[in-house]
């Protein structure tokens, strides 16, 4: 016989309540543990190995730091300044994540959180209402006070099925709570979709303000205590409110922000994009929590209302709404929580274009804070905390852009005979205090995540175009306009959003050739520099493949749509 | 792909070709080429002595004056001249100097050149054997340049290869390989390449051509590669076209 939600919402002890039945007896015994014990949901951060493999790390990124600014290496002005640079940029990103992660294993949940959560229902009530076979009729409480919660699911354009799947979900997460659709793709079909899964339809007339406007919008009509926001691809789990309305027991709290899984890890692009995402939301996102700089990223959060009130709605002025709006309730003074349990699981983008869409709104987001909001200026109300974390985020694509720079050092030595480094020690000594640094970082991620993905690695060195075009972007306030006119619902081909890294692959690529000419017959060992090339190469080479696959399997998916692909 | 992205995309595919190209005439043009590590412009010089010891009578010259082979540098007197020739151990007519009845000897000019150095003053005693007077001779500058290569780099160093002398003015004169010599210092050729050029006239770029000047030798290395001609082709096209 199977356990219903609300046999288990009984016989589950009350551990915040327990009290001795009997004053002067013997202590009554805890009931025995009827599971095994719950799975730490983020071991690895917790792990007093993770500060060793950190202490390794650390001493491998100064021992590399030293080695560079050695003044007895220095190579030719030009090249050795772009590497100190980039150089520089990839060090100071990968020390202060470091230090985040050693950070992260901080749990959020203390007694007030279980103490609400083991309140958060009302058994005589259920009872009353014959709702124990429907947890979705399960009034929350908070202070033994009922609280409304409102579920917003943000629509664009998606397809229907899978608006199906998340507003299925989203109806039926545990707890009393509104379903809304917020349709900014004004489908007909959408509406009788929402009709028929039992959810509110909210249509608006303009598209002001992107998502932030969507939701600013329904928060007019919705007049809820806490609001959860959901993209339309994703697929909450019933305890999410359980999971996470519990902390607003806190007055301070302006929202809580779950993590973004994937289920989707099914082409190289998303298995790269997904993975880059898991240490940020497995440990870099805990560890911001402890700085009390966690940020919304957007989708699986649940916000205060009067949080949100307070500083006048979602911020509209920028793509990267998520971001400012967290900024802006930190310097109000507001607290925020990170967990990092799985509450909803969502799709990754899965194509070029996608994934070019997604970073470039995302670094522009981080560079407008840079350039527009700087953190460290002493008129924001931060907290020192929080000041380092967001200028962490506003400089963190800049470490996207270092790629650049690297690239472009090995055909200058192979042209111009311009090297960065004069180095007078064997390659083994070198290859040494470069493991120390790449090669650390890639035990850590062996360590945190289990393994370590090349995809990661490739999509990192070849968006730099992504992260240039949103510097430039955020400099001079243009909003990103594709050269692509395709119809609407039709992927496009990826070689529209890639014609960067196309040219820079055919000019490596003739580097290569050129520096294995120059260099045939002298010695059967290359050089430095044409060894980087040749690598550089590859590593492009393999998006251009990927893009290749991924432009025929469109083809293939839309037979009749021509030659245009 | 969009007709507007492919019309870029190859574009841009011509752009990158065209630089890469570039950027190999470049390269290879500087790969043909070997700078020298130290160069300084030398000339050939001639010491003027005498074989009598004697008093300086007259210094007629003094330091960078120019003269002409067979003018009068300086005035001797000398006891020892005089009798020899009482005693008809010489005769009048020397080849350096010329002697008089009486005794004085006059040291003249051996080439038309510039004195570069008087080394006594009128009055001095001057002893049998002692230089001077030094004089550079005209027309005899050349540059004396100092390369460390690669061995298959010295291979590639031809007598008459074309040299580029750049003065400290950056000022460019062009010249030919005159002579190679070559030590071997940790498997390197130390090369010492002279360097002989009609445009070294003493004086010249306001004084900065002259012996001692410090000057950059680059010199065109024998280039028998696949893009020889190529290169030669491109060189005589940016000539045509005045650049």
């Amino acid at each position: 016989m199977s356990v219903s939600e609300f046999d288990r919402l009984v016989v589950t002890p009350r551990r915040t309540e327990h009290v001795r039945s009997r004053p002067h007896g013997p202590l009554s015994a805890e009931p025995p543990r009827p599971t095994a014990p719950p799975r730490d949901e983020n071991a690895a951060s917790r792990s007093p190995s993770l500060a060793l493999i950190m202490l390794l790390a650390t001493l491998g990124v100064v021992a590399y730091a030293v080695f560079l600014l050695n003044p007895a290496n220095r190579g030719d002005a030009l090249p050795y300044v772009m590497v100190i640079t980039a150089e520089t940029i990839l060090v100071v990103q990968a020390l202060l994540a470091m230090w985040t992660v050693l950070s992260s294993g901080y749990d959020p949940r203390g007694f007030s959180f279980h103490h609400a959560q083991d309140r958060l229902f009302d058994l005589p009530e259920i009872v009353r209402d014959e709702a124990e076979d429907d947890p979705t009729r399960w009034t929350l409480y908070l202070h033994d006070r009922p609280v409304t919660v409102d579920v917003f699911i943000t629509t664009y354009g998606e397809s229907l099925d899978t608006i199906a799947r998340t507003v299925r979900a989203a109806v039926a997460l545990r707890g009393r709570h509104r379903t809304w659709v917020l349709d900014d793709g004004r489908s007909d079909d959408v509406r009788d979709l929402a009709a028929t899964l039992g959810a509110r339809y909210v249509r608006r007339l303009s598209s002001h303000g992107a998502k932030a406007g969507n939701v600013n919008h329904a928060l007019t009509i919705a007049k809820g205590d806490y609001f959860v926001i959901l993209d339309a691809d994703f697929v909450a789990r019933p305890e999410l409110l359980v999971e996470t309305v519990p902390f607003f027991v806190s007055d301070d709290v302006a929202f809580v922000q779950t993590p973004q899984t994937y289920g989707n890890l099914d082409t190289l692009i998303s298995r790269g994009a997904g993975y880059m995402q898991a240490v940020f939301y497995r440990f870099v996102q805990p560890g911001r929590n402890r700085f009390n700089a966690a940020f919304c990223v957007g989708t699986n959060v649940i916000f205060r209302r009067a949080a949100v009130d307070d500083i006048g709605g979602m911020y509209t002025d920028s793509k990267s709404e998520d971001v400012w709006t967290s900024l802006l309730l930190h310097e109000r003074g507001w607290r925020t929580v990170y967990i990092p349990t799985v509450l909803a699981v969502g799709d990754t983008p899965e194509t070029v274009e996608a994934y070019t869409k997604q970073q470039l709104r995302w670094a522009t987001g981080g560079f407008e804070i840079m350039l527009q909001h700087n953190p460290l200026s002493p008129r924001r109300r931060l907290t020192l905390d929080q000041r380092l974390q967001y200028t962490v985020t506003a400089t963190h694509y800049l470490s996207g852009i270092a790629p650049l720079v690297l690239l472009l050092v090995p055909p200058l030595q192979i042209y111009l005979d311009l090297t960065p480094m004069d180095l007078t020690i064997s390659p083994s000594t070198w290859l040494l205090y470069y493991l120390g640094f790449y090669g650390m970082q890639i035990a850590i991620a062996f360590f945190t995540l289990g393994s370590f993905r090349w995809e990661v690695l490739m999509l990192a060195s070849v968006s730099f175009p992504i992260y240039t075009k949103a510097l430039w972007n955020a400099l001079t306030g243009k909003e990103q306009a594709w050269h692509v006119t395709g119809r609407a619902g039709r992927a496009e081909s990826p070689f529209n959003f890639m014609l960067p890294q196309v040219l820079c692959f055919a000019f490596l690529l003739l580097t290569s050739a050129v520096g294995v000419w120059k260099e045939w017959g002298d010695d059967p060992l290359p050089s430095l520099a044409l060894a980087w090339n040749l690598t550089n190469t590859f590593i492009l080479g393999a998006f251009v493949v990927t893009a290749l696959r991924e432009s025929r399997r469109a083809r293939a998916a839309v037979p009749s749509a021509g030659g245009a692909a | 792909m969009t007709w507007t992205n492919r019309l870029r995309l190859v574009g841009g595919l011509l752009g990158v070709v065209l630089l890469c190209v570039a950027l190999t005439l470049v390269m290879n043009r500087r790969e043909s080429q070997a700078t020298s590590s130290a160069a300084t412009i030398s000339a050939e010089t001639l010491d003027v002595g005498t074989d009598y010891a004697g008093t300086v009578a007259k210094a007629l010259v003094e330091e960078g004056d120019e003269v002409r082979a067979g003018d009068p540098l300086l005035v001797l007197r000398s006891l020892t001249l005089q009798h020899d020739l009482a005693v008809g151990l010489v005769s009048r007519e020397g080849g350096a100097y010329e002697v008089a009845e009486d005794g004085t000897m006059t040291v003249v000019a051996p080439a038309d050149g510039v004195v570069t150095d008087v080394a006594v003053d009128q009055g001095a005693f001057a002893r049998s054997g002692e230089v001077l007077a030094t004089v550079e001779r005209q027309g005899s500058l050349f540059v004396d340049a100092r390369l460390v290569l690669d061995p298959a780099d010295f291979a590639r160093i031809r007598d008459g290869a074309t040299v580029t002398v750049v003065l400290p003015n950056q000022a460019e004169v062009d010249g030919v390989v005159d002579a190679v010599a070559v030590q071997n210092t940790k498997n390197q050729a130390e090369a010492t390449v002279r360097v002989s050029s009609a445009g070294l006239v003493r004086g010249a770029e306001h004084g900065l051509v002259m012996a001692g000047t410090p000057v950059t030798a680059v010199i065109d290395l024998h280039d028998d590669g696949p893009l020889a001609g190529v290169d030669a082709a491109f060189s005589q096209f940016l000539r045509r076209v005045g650049l």
